[in-house]
């Protein structure tokens, strides 16, 4: 069956590929409302791969994403006006790397459990900080955010940085380093023994991908007028990477951008206008995709796809022992 | 910064904290040890039992020592409801699966609750006084609700080390929490326990919210702040330890009332995080070793 498993992975990525070419063009025909929405679209894109490529493998599942993306969009608002946005974006990514590797250092050499525990803990931590930070230094709430860079150069900055991830992740699954990461999702003892350097890559991903975090925060900062603290670090962030990702499905490459689309709709439909509502149906969703359906709708897909295909086989089967039979009746 | 008889203030201060903290952790500790459900979800029972007393309260005048036992049974009630409609699942998969999918779980039943509560009481802090009255001790004023909730949280701690240590029922949990297959071997019905452990944690979170909220102002948003803080209690003092976690809780608190003291009330939540990573990095074990 490796090969409907296959098939189905070259298809999706081929789409996706396309589906980023079409996204490079929508500013010259797309209507405002349209261009925005396609912001939105790239940044949870960006950050849904991120996330999968270290979670995905490894089943280290973080809780984090609201943290990095707040480290990017704070210190775009507080160096943007002094120095070039591209050099906030380098400055976002290397200071993500510092925090990601300092909770990896603490946490990923122990059970998934404490990393879980930490991550989770992680953008409160910082939201609290930076408001004391702001409250103590400034006197300051939030801060009106005055960045010079056009809606156009972020959109592109933005679909660059998406451009680079899928890619990356492209590439990732037949890597050695795509490989030795889901041999730990495996059995970490068994990757160790077969010669990976289990902590190193752990802690070197999850900080990479850390780092892409922020940089899509620190893109996205000079399109709010206004930050605060509860904004650029609110955890339902983290908790919609997740949910998108798990209704995608994370056992294939391919599955949690499957669910970024349909979630965003939803989003954006629904959470105007009923936002608590919303957030109780989306949790509900949560615990039944676990429970249910883990696999999620690239999981669910394959298991219809493998059924046709043995069907089809089996159909095949009976078809040729019933013309074995004509032909020896005959003979 | 602060004269001699100001650090005693400090101090008790820290050790009124201290003992809500242990409560609150005690109870995650209990659901994890026993239940092996780690909850990311508790800080919100906790949310919830405020919010429940502060109605019953300021609508129904009624005390929060007379709620208390109310609101303990409703938290108890909705773990347990939990535990039945999807947690107990999370067992029958494979160990693998089963870590990520209980966190996950929990996750959900985290959102579940504070859009609940959001949509019930609405994003604002809430606050009532209920016994305000300074009383002194050791010459310092203390407002009589902080004595009453620290004297709750250190009795219904006591209760629950009472019940471990020397009933039936708690030598079935402290067995379970040793090691689950001999306990099912001996005999014990551990689905049934696992749910019984999980509902007494559900309990405490419960009753933990009635004693913060006599002097606190909280809002369905700051369920995500008590859990960490209960999470830093727990690997702090070790997981399944009751006396580690006592103890974890009161030099938390102790040393949350310093840096408020010396530096900022706002700088708590740091201190939590500064500790974690220290003893993540030092001694993963917590301060007083593993139990089973």
């Amino acid at each position: 069956m490796a090969d409907v498993r296959e098939r189905g992975e070259s298809i999706a990525w081929a789409a996706y590929f396309l589906g980023m070419l079409v996204l490079l063009t929508a500013p010259r025909w797309g209507s405002a409302y349209l261009v925005g929405f396609c912001v939105e679209l790239l940044s949870y894109m960006a950050l849904v791969t991120a996330w999968t490529m270290f979670s995905g493998p490894t089943r280290y599942f973080s809780l984090a994403t609201a943290a990095f993306f707040g480290i990017g969009t704070y210190v775009t608002v507080y160096l943007g006006g002094r120095i070039p946005v591209l050099a906030c974006v380098a400055v976002a990514a290397a200071l993500a790397y510092l925090v990601a590797s300092v909770v990896g250092l603490a946490t990923l050499r122990l059970s998934g459990l404490y990393f879980v525990m930490f991550t989770f803990g992680l953008s409160e931590f910082l939201r609290q900080f930076v408001l004391w930070f702001e409250g103590r230094l400034f006197r300051k709430v939030g801060r009106i955010v005055s960045v010079p860079f056009s809606d156009l150069d972020l959109y592109y900055a933005l679909w660059g940085i998406t451009a680079v991830l899928l890619l990356s992740a492209f590439l990732l699954r037949r890597s050695r380093l795509g490989y030795a990461l889901r041999a730990i999702g495996e059995d970490e003892l068994a990757a160790a023994h077969a010669g990976v350097n289990v902590s190193r890559v752990k802690i070197g991903v999850f900080a990479a991908t850390a780092s892409a975090m922020a940089v899509v925060g620190a893109i996205l900062a000079p399109r709010w007028a206004y930050v605060l603290p509860d904004m650029a670090f609110d955890p339902t962030r983290s908790f919609q990477v997740v949910l998108m990702a798990m209704l995608g499905g994370i056992r294939h490459s391919y599955g949690p951008l499957l669910g970024t689309i349909p979630l965003l709709l939803l989003y954006e439909w629904l959470y105007a206008r009923y936002p608590y509502p919303f957030m109780f149906v989306l949790g509900l969703l949560l615990a039944v995709l676990i429970l249910y359906a883990p696999g999620g709708v690239s999981g669910m897909m394959e298991g219809i796809l493998q059924r046709a295909e043995e069907r089809r086989q089996e159909a095949m089967r009976i078809r040729a022992e019933e013309l074995g039979h004509v032909e020896s009746g005959e003979g | 910064m602060a004269g001699s008889g100001t650090w005693v203030a400090v101090l008790l201060d820290g050790l009124i904290l201290g003992g809500v903290y242990a409560l609150i952790a005690l109870g995650l500790n209990l659901q994890y040890a026993v239940a092996m459900i780690l909850n990311l979800a508790y800080g919100e029972l906790v949310m919830l039992g405020a919010l429940l007393t502060y109605t019953l309260y300021t609508a129904g005048r009624l005390s929060p020592l007379v709620s208390l036992l109310a609101v303990a049974v409703v938290a108890g009630g909705v773990s347990a409801a939990a535990y039945l409609a999807g947690l107990r699942r999370v067992f029958r998969m494979d160990r693998r699966e089963a870590e990520v999918a209980m966190l996950l779980l929990t996750f959900a039943l985290l959102f579940l609750l504070q859009s609940s509560a959001l949509m019930l009481w609405g994003a604002e802090l809430r606050h009532y006084t209920f016994w305000g009255e300074p009383v002194f001790l050791l010459g310092h004023p203390f407002s009589t609700n902080r004595l009453v909730a620290a004297a709750g949280a250190f009795l219904l701690s006591g209760a629950l080390y009472g019940i471990l240590r020397w009933s039936s029922l708690g030598r079935v949990l402290r067995g379970m929490a040793d090691n689950p297959r001999a306990a099912q071997l001996v005999g014990v019905e551990v689905e049934r326990y696992r749910l019984v452990a999980f509902g007494i944690g559900g309990m405490l979170a419960g009753a933990s919210g009635t004693l913060l909220s006599m002097f606190w102002s909280f809002s369905p948003t700051a369920g995500i702040d008590v859990t960490v803080r209960a999470l830093v209690v727990i690997v702090l003092g070790g997981i399944g330890s009751v006396v580690g976690s006592l103890t974890a809780g009161l030099l938390l608190g102790v040393a949350e009332s310093v840096v408020s003291a010396v530096w900022d009330p706002a700088l708590r939540l740091t201190v939590n995080f500064a500790v974690l990573t220290g003893i993540l990095l030092w001694r993963p074990r917590g301060l007083f070793g593993w139990r089973t």
